[in-house]
């Protein structure tokens, strides 16, 4: 269990960055890659160790990755069950806007309108929608696990390169 | 590093960097529409996508900031660079810093107005943060598959 606690706690805490509206727009793709190198760092320090090796980098980044989106994804799925409401929601006439512009038959952008109004009356009446669940859990899992092992791969690159200036 | 490494990079940095441009992709194929709600959501996980800050393309827009698309652009053209030129691996992080600084300049310099924020500007910066932080990752990546190998 304690080798999995570094990239428990900086999932855990990329999982909720991700769900803060402010920071999510600032911080954008750099929360997952930051609480990766986070978690190489904690490991390195918790084990005492001196030197950390890629294949290592790469695994806490990627478990780092799966547990942000385990918890990222569980808590953006219980704040839509209880305000029944969300970014979906929010942005329907965005959406609806942005699908006016697109070159298609109106019988295909309709088609595309109704589903995503099912999604949106489903999140507004239960604050739950299959089709949302499953879009916010495949998605979390696809953009939190590349952009961790990309993280984890950084911080190892970083952390060797400042290890062989300091030994110079 | 192994051109076929590269060439796998390459592919999946292509399905992201097209995934951008979706609005000519259903151009192409309309019947991509259907995956439109989820790849819009897919990119609002790395981006803010303020509407003020996109790109326009076409009749559409990119589903990402100009700087985002700056970011990912970088990595793509390095990506598809490092095919056809050997790149040496980066050792200092000087570079890192730099692109980091100009990347963060232009962040707060146009986040309390001491400047207009620019598309043009926005995305050169993130061209050059992605395509730097591009050569890490693969120098890191290098270095992995070099271990793998020799174990």
């Amino acid at each position: 269990m304690k080798k999995y606690l570094p990239s428990i706690v900086s999932g855990f805490g990329a999982g909720v960055l991700q769900i803060v509206p402010i920071l999510k727009g600032l911080a954008c793709c750099l929360i997952v890659p930051a609480a990766s190198y986070a978690a190489v760092l904690l490991h390195k320090k918790s084990n005492k160790i001196s030197k950390i090796d890629y294949k290592t980098g790469l695994v806490i980044g990627l478990l780092t990755g799966i547990f942000a989106a385990v918890f990222g994804s569980f808590f953006e799925i219980i704040i839509t069950f209880i305000t029944k409401q969300n970014d979906v929601t929010g942005s329907f006439n965005q959406i609806q806007q942005m699908l006016s512009t697109l070159p298609i038959t109106p019988e295909l952008r309709q088609e595309v309108l109704d589903m995503i109004a099912g999604v949106n009356n489903d999140i507004a009446m239960y604050g739950f929608s299959t089709l949302y669940t499953i879009s916010i859990i495949m998605n979390n899992f696809i953009v939190n696990t590349i952009f961790g092992m990309v993280g984890g791969l950084i911080a190892v690159k970083f952390i060797d390169s400042k290890e062989k200036r300091d030994s110079e | 590093m192994n051109r076929k490494i590269d060439l796998v990079i390459l592919l999946l940095v292509t399905v992201w960097y097209s995934g951008i441009f979706i609005y000519l992709l259903i151009k192409i194929f309309p019947p991509l529409i259907f995956a439109f709600p989820i790849v819009n959501h897919l990119y609002s996980l790395v981006c803010h996508q303020n509407p003020a800050k996109l790109i326009p393309i076409y009749t559409g827009h990119t589903l990402i900031c100009a700087r985002c698309t700056g970011i990912y652009s970088g990595i793509f053209f390095i990506s598809l660079i490092s095919l056809f030129i050997k790149i040496n691996n980066i050792k200092s992080r000087k570079l890192f810093y730099t692109a980091l600084i100009i990347i963060l300049f232009d962040v707060l310099m146009t986040t309390f107005k001491i400047y207009e924020y620019s598309k043009i500007v926005a995305f050169t910066t993130g061209i050059f943060f992605g395509g730097v932080m591009f050569l890490y990752f693969r120098s890191a990546l290098q270095k992995l598959f070099k271990i793998t190998e020799t174990n």
